[in-house]
């Protein structure tokens, strides 16, 4: 016992990784054999060009769908054969490996302090590890599972790129933030923080004032950007060239149809025909009263694109160009409007919604399977096993305890601001970004937040963490310690210069009291 | 420095994970590919292992058989109470503890023979076919071997360190893997050479002699005691009479010949004519349950005063005629190892699926758990054939037991340590062969310990080789040298003198 407590003090993180990594396995495995798939609308859309690939070779996407998931089914058809049940255990596998990057996350967003960047990670890693929105999407057969998995994976790389700023490192964040593109076009809201953080990893912070300094460009910092999209660039041109040849339209992926969704089908008070400003082309102007009339009936996106379709002979390439104009169009003349209803969206997104396990089963009856993949949705229910897993989902419900998620997460962004934990603004930003794009661009589907849950949690723990250390800095009357800072004009301390790479691996020091060097004010 | 080079640098500096990596994701990929694809195997005794466990998890009366010890009907309890009752639950931790087992394999390898041996049974273990297809049925095969396994490596790790920590650990999990698989318990005169490999001093032994009996009796005791307030029998299970019955009258037909008619009042020779008037009937049926139940109800007995019965009836018969008991058993150890390539084969599964009505079979209360075949299942019959032939040991015929066999001696000669699992599978061979019969599943936890000493030989006669090879060298290399002190050295050779 004495040889396992010496192996765990002198491999700490491999000890908490473990723990997060066996309770996401006992939480995500309860659930996952006990519960059969969860189906919704757009999962076909999904699955039968990933089941026509491995049956037939045929891959044939819908214009706004990017490849990555479908090809993630396909690999896991061919892996673990036609069985939806297949598939959802090796989403909920992903769902662990999440768990897990939410350590490492966590781990390297407190900086060079081991004690609290374990402590974050832990929090972070043991709620992504028994999250019901979590554990309830790896269940569909949607992208939340492994778009979580990606953007968890893309921001511990953008984190990692940040503190070691060598250039293969700035390559790899872009590649990733390229895949997450590839699992859903949402994540392109990533790429300019991603560039940003590049530039601000080589920028030369120059005093402009007593008080102001800027990031002035470098060398150093101009070649991160170009990795960042380089790597971005690789990881999207196959596809938007093959979106060109198909398509003839050079881009991974397309927004039209989302915005109509944002502002016909969830919002009613935009304007699609203005008599004061009559449209001159014929065929936009039947298009708008066509979004007119379905935004006053609530049509969905689908409906109202297929209305296009058919009463005006146009192709989907057409359809998606012309929902894109006269989404736009109703935005420009309401952009206060646009703008407060994007935001409440965005709320309303973040708060989240209660997860009940009835709700989620329910969702097939609404489905069209396909003929000829129907025989794989036959499943057998169990009572007890359907109450166990019930039980399972009100374990840690971010939406149950709204809006102390929020309040938490602000705290966790307000932490950010010390000195030695500033990539939590990055890991902010990046949170921030995709709960407004996706209420901007789409509407108010509680399930896009859920992929960033875990770096929510992150930031979460982390305000609390710095509460912590704080209370006890004040307790013990820790006497402010001398900056950190490597450069008198610099903010950043060494880790966020990426300075120091092994700061994963330093324990604290007996001349390092808990927050110390964090707390402490910078520039002095 | 390449991504590349700082991976062969991380795996030179942490070997051992990255072989235990390899091992694990081989292990893990081929079983992921299996268990949806082929559905949850069932045999005749599946039932009275699965059925305890089930009405043990959901509050029912807990009620096994005799025969049958509580350790895989507890293992099926918790499996259920954490995953749920879906019988691929059950298959799905089975492949975990199967990928394990593999893991663990390479363990012990490393305590024994090396490194490489033990990458190499491991790797074997992780392909094992037989292994994979056992992992998908419910039977207990897949938790002993694990069971096993693990006990072992506990006692090798309690003989190396003396620290009591393993050999209390290595106590209980002998005790656990008795109480899955009662045959286990012939193990118990191996302790004293686990730790007597290492050390010659005589506390140390004893004292983790004691650990390890303290670890075992704390396990089993609860249970024997009661069986014996149940059933009258102080043991972990009442089954030897019944296995000893299909050993000599089922899998051989040498004992039973003659008939005695019985004298009135003598109830051996009763029960001996009853069982002999069933030996037809025995060696055509499945197994000896119904003879048992006859006996039971001919008698007025118990389960455990027929089982008792059977077991004085069937060890008269080996008494008198020892040598072809002994002759035969032998046989019978090596038909187990030498195994049926058809038995291990998944498509002979599938068409006893298909022949058989198991859903008759079961009863009411988990009649629900038995499904239909799935379009993924029927669709992916010689996938699943196709992932079990990978590696079957079966299929190698009679290489893998020799060079077993040659690893054996070649623990005596340089790994002793090796001895221990070297021991440990010959003892439960001859156990299953002389206690039971030729039953092609008894292999199944025999296997790793097979494919340990087999790459143990394989390593140890390659490192020979090799070594011989560098001393000829070296000699040779020492003759070509010129004398010390000699003023003329030979001729460089030239292109043109060549």
């Amino acid at each position: 016992m004495s040889a396992a407590l010496r192996l765990a003090r002198r491999h700490p993180d491999a000890v908490c990784l473990t723990i997060v990594l066996l309770a996401a396995m006992s939480f995500k495995l309860g659930f996952a054999l006990r519960i059969a798939p969860f189906i919704a609308k757009d999962s076909q859309a999904y699955f039968l060009p990933a089941y026509d690939l491995v049956n037939s070779g045929q891959f044939e996407l819908g214009l706004r769908r990017v490849p990555a998931y479908p090809l993630f089914l396909a690999g896991a058809l061919v892996l673990l054969g036609d069985d939806l049940r297949g598939i959802v255990l090796a989403q909920h596998l992903l769902g662990i490996g999440t768990a897990g990057l939410a350590y490492v996350l966590g781990r390297l967003v407190a900086g060079e302090h081991a004690t609290a960047g374990r402590a974050i990670g832990l929090v972070a890693g043991l709620l992504s590890a028994i999250s019901a929105p979590l554990v309830t999407y790896e269940h569909y057969l949607l992208t939340e599972a492994l778009f979580a998995f990606s953007v968890t994976g893309m921001l511990v790389g953008l984190v990692w790129a940040y503190r070691r700023n060598g250039l293969g490192g700035w390559l790899l964040a872009g590649i990733l933030v390229g895949l997450a593109v590839m699992v859903k076009p949402i994540a392109q809201a990533f790429l300019p923080l991603a560039l940003v953080a590049a530039y601000l990893a080589g920028a030369s912070w120059t005093r402009v004032a007593s008080q102001l300094r800027w990031p002035a460009p470098t060398r150093v910092a101009l070649v991160a950007v170009t990795m960042v999209a380089a790597g971005y660039a690789l990881a999207i041109v196959p596809w938007s060239i093959r979106n060109q040849l198909v398509h003839d339209l050079a881009s991974p992926s397309t927004f039209g149809r989302t915005l109509i969704a944002r502002t016909a089908s969830y919002d009613r008070g935009f304007v699609f025909v203005d008599p004061s400003r009559p449209e001159h082309d014929p065929t936009r102007a039947r298009a708008a009263q066509i979004v007119q009339r379905g935004a006053d009936r609530g049509d969905s996106d689908g409906t109202i694109a297929q209305r296009l379709r058919q009463e005006l002979d146009l192709d989907p390439v057409e359809v998606n160009a012309v929902m894109r104009d006269l989404a736009l169009q109703a935005i420009v003349r309401q952009p206060i409007y646009f703008a407060e209803g994007s935001l409440r969206f965005a709320l309303r997104i973040f708060n989240g919604l209660e997860i009940r396990l009835r709700d989620h089963e329910a969702e097939r009856k609404d489905v069209e399977w396909n003929e000829r993949t129907r025989s794989l949705l036959a499943f057998v229910r169990s009572e007890d096993d359907a109450r166990f897993a019930n039980g399972l989902l009100k374990l840690w419900q971010p939406a149950l305890w709204a809006p102390l998620p929020l309040v938490l997460f602000a705290l966790g962004v307000m932490a950010s601001l010390i000195p030695g934990w500033r990539l939590g603004l990055l890991v902010g930003a990046c949170v921030t970004a995709l709960v407004v794009a996706s209420a901007a661009l789409n509407g108010p589907q509680e399930r896009y937040r859920y992929p960033v849950d875990p770096a929510i949690a992150v930031l979460m723990a982390s305000g609390v963490a710095a509460v912590v250390v704080l209370a006890i800095q004040m307790l013990r009357r820790v006497p402010v310690a001398a900056s950190v800072t490597t450069s008198p004009l610099s903010p950043l301390s060494d880790a966020e210069r990426g300075s120091d790479a092994g700061a994963m691996n330093r324990a604290p020091t007996a001349t390092d009291p808990v927050g110390a060097r964090f707390i402490a004010p910078t520039g002095s | 420095m390449s991504l590349g080079r700082r991976m062969l640098g991380l795996i030179r500096r942490h070997p051992d994970v990255a072989a235990l990596a390899l091992i694990g994701v081989v292990a893990g990929v081929l079983r992921l590919a299996f268990l949806y694809r082929v559905p949850v195997i069932l045999t005749g005794d599946s039932q009275s292992h699965y059925l305890p466990g089930y009405d043990l998890a959901f509050g029912n009366q807990f009620e096994p058989e005799l025969r049958r010890p509580p350790g895989y009907a507890g293992f099926v309890a918790g499996t259920i109470l954490l995953l749920g009752e879906e019988l691929r639950a059950l298959a799905f931790v089975q492949h975990v503890l199967g990928v394990a087992t593999a893991m663990l394999i390479y363990l012990l390898g490393l305590l024994t023979f090396g490194r490489m041996a033990g990458l190499v049974a491991g790797l074997l273990v992780a392909l094992n076919g037989a292994l994979v297809l056992s992992s998908q049925s419910v039977m207990t095969e897949t938790l002993f071997t694990f069971l096993l396994v693990a006990t072992l490596m506990a006692l090798l790790l309690a003989g190396r360190s003396g620290h009591w920590g393993w050999a209390l650990l290595a106590g209980i999990g002998l005790g656990a893997a008795s109480l899955t698989r009662p045959v286990a318990q012939a193990l118990v005169i191996l302790v004293p050479l686990a730790f007597l490999v290492y050390t010659r001093g005589p506390w140390p032994i004893l004292r983790g002699i004691c650990l390890v009996v303290f670890g075992f009796a704390i396990v089993l005791a609860p249970w024997m005691v009661r069986n014996l307030a149940e059933h009258g029998t102080l043991s972990a299970a009442g089954g030897l009479g019944r296995s000893l019955v299909a050993r000599t009258i089922k899998y051989d037909e040498g004992y039973f010949d003659q008939s005695r008619p019985a004298a009135d009042g003598d109830q051996k020779a009763e029960v001996r004519q009853f069982i002999r008037g069933k030996r037809n009937t025995i060696r055509n049926s499945r197994s000896v349950r119904s003879t048992q139940a006859g006996l039971m109800k001919e008698f007025g007995m118990t389960q455990a005063e027929s089982d008792r019965w059977m077991r004085v009836v069937a060890t008269e018969a080996i008494l008198e005629r020892p040598a072809y008991y002994v002759e035969g058993s032998l046989k019978m150890a090596w038909q187990i190892v030498l195994g049926k390539p058809k038995e291990d084969a998944y498509s002979e599964r599938w068409v006893m699926r298909g022949d058989k009505d198991w859903v008759e079979q079961w009863e009411a209360r988990v009649d629900h758990l038995l499904t239909p075949s799935t379009p993924a299942e029927q669709s992916s019959v010689e996938t699943a054939q196709w992932l079990t032939e990978i590696f079957q040991p079966a299929a190698l015929g009679p290489v893998l037991p020799i060079l077993a066999g040659a690893g054996l001696l070649a623990s005596v000669l340089v790994a002793r340590p090796a001895l221990v699992p070297a021991l440990a599978g010959l003892g439960i061979l001859l156990a299953s062969a002389a206690l039971d019969g030729p039953v092609p599943r008894y292999r199944y936890p025999l296997d790793p310990l097979i494919a340990l000493l087999a790459a143990g030989a394989l390593v140890v006669a390659v490192s020979w080789t090799v070594g011989i090879w560098r001393r000829a060298r070296a000699v040779d290399s020492k003759r070509r040298e010129p004398p010390q002190g000699s003023l003329i050295s030979p001729a460089p050779v030239t292109g043109a003198s060549r």
